[in-house]
């Protein structure tokens, strides 16, 4: 029995456990990563319920497939890239997958010599002021929700799970190159949700 | 990257904030900025926007949620695949068909 202990448990050790089918490692990896990986799923499938049943059969494969895991990438990058296909397959069953178009969300905002058409709105808040910062979190968390789906995924693996490019790799399983042409495009469409949000009236986001 | 043009600097601005640029375009980059208030407010707002991200919160999982999943595996190590899917259906969380009896 690993209790307090599992406090110290290396990747490897957790690893090991969940092969043998030990109580403690499953408990140990739901602890770590089970809060993430249901965040995760909510945001994609975009349904607290849905997410737990995504969630559950991708622990489920996880455990079928413990055996393949082969240490190349870390624990958590392998359980979320069996959360997002699993996300994925549950999207594309519903009908509810939805793909960014191949273009940069700001390519029509310059002139031919690269310069800006128009100057760049001014947000026109004080993010240092607690009562801005907390309405514009609350209206980009609801922002989020309405990326197409490779964006939104993209911007939570990056902002919220603060994975580095190579760890967004291994999830994605995509080149260094597209990650970051995805996640910049990403950011930007949802700079320009945000920018859109902002020019309703200050009411609106009370 | 063209050190003059605003479409330029927008195009890689994440891999500046992101700490992934070379030395030679991190200069190029904040040389443009020093000069084009347009870019400097978006770089500003995109940085504010980029933090304020980072603060969405993660979901609570269930109460139960260790527990009934615990008790599949078990069920799952013993190879009683029948009585997992049981538990589960009684438990109220499995919807359609469990992965291990997928085709």
């Amino acid at each position: 029995m690993v209790d307090a202990g599992t406090l110290m448990l290396t990747e490897e050790t957790l690893v090991e456990g969940l092969r043998e089918g030990k109580n403690w490692a499953f408990r140990e990896v739901l602890n770590r990563y089970g809060p993430a990986l249901l965040g995760y799923a909510k945001r994609l499938v975009g349904d607290r319920d849905e997410a737990e049943e995504v969630v559950q059969d991708a622990i489920v494969a996880i455990l079928h497939h413990i055996e393949r895991f082969e240490g190349r990438c870390s624990i958590r990058s392998w359980l979320f890239r069996i959360v997002h296909h699993k996300a994925i397959d549950h999207l594309r069953r519903t009908s509810r997958f939805v793909k960014a178009p191949d273009q940069e969300p700001y390519a029509e905002s310059f002139e031919t010599g690269g310069h800006w058409k128009d100057t760049p709105a001014s947000w026109g808040r004080n993010p240092e002021s607690q009562a801005d910062a907390r309405k514009m979190l609350e209206l980009i968390r609801d922002l989020i929700e309405q990326l197409p789906n490779n964006y939104k995924e993209i911007i939570m693996l990056r902002e919220i799970y603060q994975m580095d490019t190579q760890e967004i790799c291994n999830v994605l399983e995509v080149s260094s190159v597209h990650a970051r042409v995805m996640l910049h495009r990403a950011r930007q469409a949802l700079y320009k949700l945000l920018e859109q949000a902002l020019q309703e009236p200050v009411e609106s986001l009370m | 990257m063209d050190f003059m043009r605003c479409d330029a600097m927008v195009r890689r601005l994440s891999e500046i904030v992101d700490g992934e640029a070379s030395c030679g375009e991190r200069f190029g980059f904040y040389f443009h900025m020093s000069i084009c208030w347009k870019c400097r407010r978006y770089m500003r707002q995109f940085k504010q926007m980029r933090t304020l991200t980072g603060q969405v919160q993660v979901e609570e999982l269930p109460d139960d949620f260790a527990e009934v999943m615990s008790r599949v595996l078990q069920s799952e190590a013993e190879g009683a695949t029948q009585h997992s899917e049981s538990l589960l259906r009684s438990e109220g969380m499995l919807i359609g068909q469990p992965v291990w009896i997928k085709k």
